[in-house]
């Protein structure tokens, strides 16, 4: 979604500023880190509609994890908290349907995983395991209550994206099924 | 590669335990540094309260482009610069209640005062007579018998001739006012050198508030992120939700206090000066900060309203004016504001309430009283949390999947 003129002439004001040594201490600053999560998460289904500044916001509310190779992200069936993008390395995702036939997908840097229990708080669908040493990046239900409260404008624009992501799923299964 | 079940269902069940250990542990920290670091204690306090009550301030601050330590650095100039001139007006007031009066002129307005009171009850409610009667019978006793034994003794020596030493003068008899009086002194002298210990301990928390305030408001976040990182990974999802609601918790109990707070304040203040009593705004800071103390508050800062205004010399119906401000304070807090405020975010029974006041008060002191609603709160959130270990809300682990690399 593009900026609107008045908010492109407000960001070219302010770097301007930042550029002035004493003002740019006023105003916020990104390291390289977060600055190489912001630009993941614009490249996300789920965030590539938000603003730099409401990611920048969206920044404090998420939590990075570390997980080694063969650790357990989450199991089969545990109630879920959270949705996660892979930031590095390699998440393996399975799950044994009633035939007794497993299913796996392998997910890489920038896809998410997680979704619908971080909607709904139900159990886990399936288990995911790191692979190799991986960096995740977890945004919680609990930050997501918590931004309702604060800032509801940016927390229905995630849900929309994600009720958006949901249909077209379901959408996909569905072509699957029809003959 | 086989997933590890019964690790995994080991540690679903550690988990819940670990999300009870963790409010336990929480009070148990607490409790230890009450005792063992009271100055500590006394401004981690405050300043987590101001914390909470300011950190809305600095987020919107921050949402508008300035940095966390702009914003933060303003708003606590801003808190300070609320306080400095609070405390000119309460100063300014002190210099007032010294040039108009002495402690003798205090003393006697308040013996005054309570003469006419005393007069006003013998004079609606006759039937309290009996009660005051038994003053009026020992001051007479105390009058009557000594002029009586001095009568006789004249009588003898008349008799016998002999010149004798003039008996001592009777013990003055000690009349109610005096009794007053003489109460009213001995609490002053019991109170003082307590009192100047307590404003002496308090000056450390001058410099320690702003401070840790200061630095919750810039890195607060930062502190809570940090913790959090430090928790591994097979418990962070239950210790995250145990962090967030315990946040929320207290955010919402500091934020209703205050707004408690300064809406009795504002009640006792322009009731104060519709009564006529004197130094209206003094008295609606004095209730704006005890009404923050449960049960103990209220009367505090009515008392020493009251006696302010007696001392004043204020006429007996500016008194009367100045209980009823009280009463009707006492009522709207009980009865329209705090179940308005507190009611939709806590959800605690008003009897529990006082009983956790009451056992706050024995632990802890004043601490205590003021802590016992979040105190209590926390230990509703761990009980909620057995009641889902007892229930076992928790569904049960799936039968093991046989994970493998599968065609």
């Amino acid at each position: 979604m593009s900026e609107k003129p008045e908010t492109q002439h407000a960001t070219r004001v302010l770097a301007a500023a930042r550029k002035v040594p004493v003002l740019s201490m006023m105003f916020r600053r990104l390291e390289p880190r977060q600055q190489e999560i912001v630009s993941l998460l614009r490249r996300t289904t789920i965030f590539a509609d938000l603003t730099a500044s409401e990611l920048i916001e969206l920044l404090h509310l998420l939590h990075e994890r570390t997980f080694v190779a063969g650790e357990t992200v989450f199991t089969e069936g545990e109630p879920g908290l959270g949705l996660y993008v892979v930031l590095k390395g390699e998440i393996e995702i399975g799950s044994v349907d009633k035939d007794g036939k497993g299913r796996v997908a392998r997910l890489g840097h920038g896809e998410v995983f997680g979704e619908v229990s971080f909607l709904d708080g139900s159990g886990r669908s399936a288990t995911a395991t790191a692979t190799i040493k991986t960096d995740l990046i977890g945004f919680y239900r609990t930050e997501l209550f918590d931004l309702l409260e604060r800032k509801p404008a940016l927390a229905s624009k995630i849900l929309l994206a994600l009720a958006r992501q949901m249909g077209m799923r379901m959408r996909a299964m569905l072509q699957l099924i029809q003959p | 590669m086989n997933p590890p079940v019964s690790v995994t269902f080991q540690g679903k069940r550690f988990s819940k335990w670990i999300r009870f250990g963790l409010p336990l542990l929480s009070l148990f920290l607490l409790w230890l540094l009450y005792h063992e670091a009271p100055l500590l204690f006394s401004s981690l306090v405050i300043s987590f309260g101001l914390f909470y009550i300011l950190n809305p301030v600095v987020d919107f601050l921050e949402a508008h482009s300035l940095s966390r330590i702009a914003a933060s650095a303003l708003v606590l100039a801003g808190l300070v610069a609320v306080m400095y001139l609070m405390w000119m007006r309460v100063l300014s007031f002190s210099t007032d209640i010294r040039a108009q009066m002495d402690l003798d002129v205090f003393q006697r307005n308040l013996v005054g005062t309570a003469q006419r009171v005393i007069v006003w009850v013998e004079v609606k409610m006759p039937v309290l007579k009996r009660f005051i009667e038994p003053e009026t019978e020992t001051l007479a006793a105390a009058v009557v018998e000594p002029a009586r034994d001095v009568a006789l003794k004249k009588r003898q020596k008349s008799r016998s001739g002999t010149e004798e030493p003039p008996p001592p003068p009777p013990p003055k008899p000690k009349t109610l006012p005096d009794r007053i009086e003489e109460f009213i002194a001995k609490q002053l002298m019991a109170v003082a050198p307590d009192l100047a210990k307590k404003l002496l301990g308090l000056l450390p928390n001058l410099i320690l508030i702003p401070y840790f305030t200061f630095f919750l408001l810039k890195d607060g976040r930062s502190f809570r992120k940090t913790l959090i990182a430090w928790i591994p990974n097979r418990y962070f999802e239950p210790a995250l939700k145990f962090f967030y609601e315990l946040d929320r918790r207290m955010r919402s109990y500091f934020q209703s206090l205050m707004l408690d707070c300064v809406l009795v304040g504002v009640l006792v203040g322009v009731g104060s000066a519709l009564v006529g009593a004197p130094y209206p705004v003094v008295f609606g800071l004095l209730a704006c900060i005890l009404n923050s103390i449960p049960l103990l508050g209220p009367l505090l800062y009515g008392l020493i309203c009251l006696v302010i205004t007696i001392g004043a010399g204020r006429p007996l119906d500016v008194v009367f004016g100045f209980a009823g401000v009280f009463v009707l304070s006492r009522i709207c807090d009980d009865l329209v504001f705090q179940p308005t405020i507190y009611g939709k975010s806590h959800h605690i029974h008003p009897v529990v309430v006082v009983c956790a006041v009451l056992l706050g008060e024995t632990v802890a002191g004043v601490w205590g009283m003021f802590l016992a609603i979040p105190i209590t709160s926390i230990l509703l959130l761990g009980l909620d949390i057995v009641r889902e270990i007892s229930m076992g809300e928790d569904t049960p682990p799936l039968p093991p999947s046989a994970f493998a690399p599968f065609a």
